[in-house]
C-alpha cells in the first residue's frame, strides 16, 4: 500500500508538475566556436526552443561587446519568422533588436531566428547575450509565454600561429522568390493616400532591401512596405525590386488596367490621325 | 482522514473517505478534470482519484465508480484497454507529420501534440509496410524528428506518431507514407495517405500547381464536407482547395526552393465561419518529396445568441468532420463539456442550460475526435450570461480582430498599417478607434496587438 502511493504521487507529479518545467520556451545564444582568435570569425545564431506551446510573436535584442566583436553579416534566410517588425540590422553599438511574426504560431525544436557573423578585434572573454526577450503565446490575447533565456561566453584568443581564414562567404545565385505588389488606400495611414505593401522571402542568404520605382526604373529609390506612392492618380506603374544579401535581384510590376487602357487610346488616336492626315494629303495631292 | 464530496446533479452526495496522502499531492499539484457526464446525471469537479469500489444509483441514474485503483495508468490486452483513474480524461491534438524519403531512409518530423490535462512527455514512431498493417513502435523521446534507417529502396512504408504523457498514450497521428530509393536521382515517395484511413468514401479535393520542380510537398487531411481549404507559404495564401465530402483534402505545392518554409492551413465552413490556422515548419530539401499527413483542422462553433438570460439555454453550432465526435468546452468558474456527434455533412448542434454559469462573460470552444485523431480547439465564440437574451445578428457584418482595414482578411496590409504606426505615440484617430476595436484597445502598437493578429492571420 505505501508503495502505492508513493508511485501514485510520483505519477501525479510528473505529469502534472513536468509540464510547469518543460512548458517554458528557451531562446538561446548558438555560437559555431567557444575559441576564436584575434581577426577570426564567429556565427551567432539565435535559437528558438518552443515544442509545447505555438508561439506566434518574437521579441528580443542580442548584446555583444562592440569593443571585442564586430559584426559583419545578419543572416535571416533561414529564419522562420515570417515577417519582421523589427529587423535585425547592425548598428555597431553592442545591441541587435529583432522582431517578428509567425501567423498561426509555431512549436519549433531548434527554430533558427537569425544568425550573426562577429570578426573578432581584440583578446578577450566576452559574452553574448539577449536581453528583454518576449515570447508570446498564439492564443490570439498575446499572452506572454514563459521564457528562459540562455547566454554563451567566448574567448578570444591570440591568433599568433594561427590561422582562421573562416570568412562568412554565400554562393546565393538565386533571385528572392516572386511576391505580389497590392495598391490601396486607408484612412488611418497615410492621409488615406495610395500606398503599397510588399513581401518575399530569400530562403538563402535573405532580403536585403527593397527598391521601388515609379513609372520608370530609372526613378528607384530604397524604400520598405508600406510605402507611400509618390503619384497619387489613377494612372500608375510601380515597380518593386527585392535584393538578397548577396544581391541577387527579384523585380515585380503593378501596372494600372487604366494605364492600358490610356494607351490604347492614344494609339488608336494617333493612328485616326495618321490616317486622317494621309487622307487629306492625298485629296489635297490629287486637287 | 478527510471527507470530500462529489456533487451530483441529481442532489446526491456521496462522501468518501481516503488518505490524506492522496489529498495532499491532489492539492498541491492543483490539477484539474473533466465531469463525468450522462444523458441523465452530471458528477462535477471529480478532482481526486480515488473512488471506493461499488455503485450508486437513484432512479434516473446508476453510477458505478472504480475499484480504488491508485495508480493511474493504461492496461491493455488483445481484447480491451483500461484507462485508470483521471488519467482517463487527459488527451491532446494529433501530430501533423512529415516524411521526406531518402536512400534506405526516412526522415520523419511532426508537429508537437498540445497536451489536454496532462503535459507530453514522449511520442513513439510507429513504421509498418501496410497502412492498415501492424506498426511497430520505437519511444523516440519528448523529441519532434526521428530518422528511420535501415529500410529498403523502393518499398512503401507507412508511419505513425503516437503521443505519451507519463506512459499513458493520448493520441496518435494519421498515417503518412513514403519510398525511400536509392540516393543518385530524386528521393520520391506516394501521394500521402495522412487522413485516408478507414471511412474515407468520398471524393478527396485536390489542388496541383504546375511545376519545374525544385522540390514537391504534398499536403493531406481533414477540414469540413465540401468546404474551402487555403494553404499559406510563409503566411502569404499560396493554394486553395475544396474538401470531398467526407472532409479529406489533398494538395500538392511543386517548384519549392530549397529551404524551410512555415505552411499554415485553415478552411471555411458553410456559414463562411474560418477555422483558425494550423501552422507548421517543414524544411525541404533538393529534389526531395516531402508528404504531410494528419493535418485536422478544428472545428468552427458559433452560436444562436451573444447574450443569453441565465437560466435558458443557449445552442452552440459548427461544422467538423462527418460522423465525429465533438467536445464542446464552456469556460467558466468550472469548466463544462459537452459531447455531441457530427452528422453526415459534419454538422454539430449542442443546446447548452446556462443555470451553472455565472453572470458576466464566457467563452465555448470545441474539438473534434475521429479515428482516434484529436484535433486542437476552434477559436472561442464568446457569449455573456445576462438577464436578457440577444440574439446573434447574422445580418450585420462582424469585423474581426486584426482585420483594421475591414476587407475580412487578416493580411500584409493589416500587417503594414500597424507596422507603420508601431511604437508611435500618436496615433491618428482612425489608428485610434482600430487599435480600440480590432486590437488590444491599451491605445498603442506594440508586439502585442501584431500577436493578435498573426492569431487571426487568414493571408
Amino acid at each position: 500500500m505505501k508503495n502505492l502511493k508513493i508511485t501514485t504521487i510520483i505519477s501525479f507529479f510528473i505529469l502534472f508538475c513536468w509540464g510547469s518545467f518543460a512548458h517554458a520556451s528557451t531562446l538561446e545564444v548558438v555560437v559555431n566556436k567557444q575559441k576564436v582568435p584575434v581577426n577570426g570569425f564567429l556565427t551567432a545564431t539565435i535559437i528558438l526552443d518552443a515544442e509545447n506551446n505555438p508561439i506566434n510573436t518574437i521579441e528580443g535584442t542580442v548584446i555583444y561587446d562592440s569593443g571585442y566583436l564586430i559584426p559583419e553579416k545578419i543572416s535571416i534566410g533561414n529564419s522562420f519568422i515570417s515577417f519582421w517588425i523589427d529587423k535585425p540590422v547592425i548598428k555597431n553599438n553592442g545591441m541587435i533588436h529583432f522582431s517578428g511574426i509567425v501567423p498561426g504560431g509555431v512549436a519549433v525544436s531548434k527554430g533558427e531566428v537569425f544568425s550573426v557573423s562577429f570578426k573578432a578585434s581584440h583578446k578577450g572573454d566576452v559574452s553574448l547575450s539577449l536581453q528583454d526577450v518576449n515570447l508570446l503565446l498564439n492564443d490570439g490575447q498575446g499572452t506572454k509565454d514563459k521564457t528562459n533565456v540562455i547566454d554563451t561566453a567566448i574567448s578570444i584568443i591570440d591568433s599568433t600561429g594561427i590561422t582562421d581564414n573562416e570568412q562568412v562567404s554565400s554562393d546565393d545565385k538565386k533571385e528572392p522568390e516572386d511576391f505580389s505588389i497590392i495598391r490601396t488606400r486607408n484612412s488611418a495611414i497615410f492621409d488615406n493616400k495610395y500606398f503599397i505593401v510588399f513581401s518575399t522571402q530569400d530562403k538563402e542568404s535573405g532580403i536585403d532591401h527593397y527598391e521601388i520605382c515609379e513609372f520608370f526604373e530609372k526613378n528607384c529609390i530604397v524604400g520598405e512596405s508600406p510605402y507611400e506612392l509618390k503619384h497619387q492618380t489613377f494612372l500608375y506603374r510601380i515597380f518593386v525590386k527585392a535584393y538578397d544579401a548577396e544581391g541577387n535581384v527579384r523585380k515585380e510590376v503593378i501596372v494600372s488596367p487604366w494605364l492600358i487602357f490610356v494607351f490604347v487610346i492614344f494609339l488608336l488616336a494617333l493612328l485616326f490621325g495618321v490616317v486622317t492626315f494621309y487622307r487629306r494629303f492625298i485629296a489635297y495631292n490629287k486637287l | 482522514m478527510k471527507t470530500i464530496n462529489f456533487k451530483i446533479r441529481t442532489n446526491r452526495i456521496i462522501s468518501i473517505n481516503y488518505s490524506i496522502v492522496i489529498i495532499f499531492s491532489l492539492v498541491f499539484f492543483s490539477f484539474a478534470s473533466a465531469d463525468f457526464t450522462s444523458t441523465s446525471y452530471e458528477l462535477e469537479n471529480p478532482s481526486t482519484a480515488v473512488i471506493g469500489g461499488g455503485q450508486s444509483s437513484s432512479a434516473s441514474f446508476q453510477y458505478l465508480s472504480n475499484t480504488g485503483q491508485l495508480n493511474g495508468g493504461q492496461s491493455t490486452s488483445t481484447s480491451f484497454t483500461q484507462n485508470a483513474g483521471f488519467l482517463y480524461f487527459p488527451s491532446a491534438t494529433s501530430p501533423i507529420v512529415s516524411a521526406t524519403a531518402g536512400s534506405t531512409q526516412v526522415s520523419l518530423t511532426w508537429t508537437a501534440s498540445t497536451g489536454i490535462f496532462a503535459s507530453v512527455t514522449s511520442y513513439e514512431v510507429g513504421v509498418s509496410t501496410a497502412s492498415s498493417g501492424t506498426y511497430t513502435y520505437t519511444n523516440v523521446g519528448n523529441v519532434l524528428s526521428s530518422i528511420k534507417t535501415g529500410l529498403t529502396n523502393n518499398t512503401p512504408y507507412f508511419f505513425k506518431i503516437r503521443t505519451y504523457a507519463a506512459g499513458i498514450l493520448l493520441t496518435e497521428s494519421a498515417v503518412v507514407s513514403a519510398t525511400p530509393v536509392a540516393s543518385s536521382s530524386s528521393s520520391s515517395s506516394s501521394s500521402g495517405s495522412g487522413g485516408s484511413s478507414a471511412g474515407s468514401s468520398g471524393s478527396v479535393g485536390s489542388f496541383s500547381i504546375p511545376s519545374s520542380v525544385d522540390a514537391t510537398v504534398n499536403f493531406t487531411g481533414r477540414a469540413y464536407p465540401n468546404s474551402s481549404v487555403t494553404l499559406l507559404k510563409d503566411a502569404q495564401i499560396i493554394a486553395t482547395t475544396v474538401a470531398g465530402s467526407d472532409a479529406s483534402f489533398s494538395m500538392q505545392l511543386n517548384n519549392l526552393s530549397v529551404g524551410t518554409y512555415v505552411f499554415s492551413v485553415y478552411s471555411t465552413d458553410k456559414d463562411d465561419v474560418r477555422s483558425p490556422l494550423q501552422s507548421f515548419p517543414i524544411t525541404v530539401t533538393a529534389g526531395v518529396t516531402v508528404n504531410v499527413g494528419g493535418i485536422f483542422i478544428a472545428p468552427t462553433i458559433s452560436g444562436d445568441k451573444s447574450q443569453v438570460k441565465q437560466g435558458d439555454n443557449i445552442t452552440f453550432f459548427g461544422q467538423a468532420v462527418p460522423q465525429s465526435e465533438v467536445t464542446i468546452a464552456i469556460h467558466s468558474n468550472q469548466e463544462i463539456f459537452k459531447k455531441i456527434q457530427t452528422d453526415k455533412n459534419g454538422v454539430y448542434l449542442q443546446t447548452v442550460d446556462t443555470s451553472p454559469l455565472e453572470i458576466g462573460g464566457h467563452s465555448a470552444k470545441s474539438k473534434v475526435a475521429f479515428d482516434g485523431q484529436i484535433s486542437a480547439y476552434s477559436a472561442g465564440y464568446n457569449f455573456i450570461v445576462g438577464n436578457d437574451n440577444i440574439e446573434t445578428d447574422k445580418n450585420t457584418k462582424k469585423i474581426n480582430k486584426g482585420d483594421l482595414n475591414g476587407d475580412n482578411k487578416v493580411n500584409l496590409i493589416d500587417f503594414s498599417i500597424a507596422a507603420f504606426w508601431y511604437k508611435k505615440t500618436n496615433l491618428s484617430d482612425q489608428m485610434k478607434n482600430y487599435e480600440k476595436t480590432r486590437l488590444n484597445g491599451d491605445g498603442k502598437i506594440d508586439i502585442i496587438d501584431f500577436s493578435i493578429m498573426a492569431y487571426y492571420w487568414t493571408g
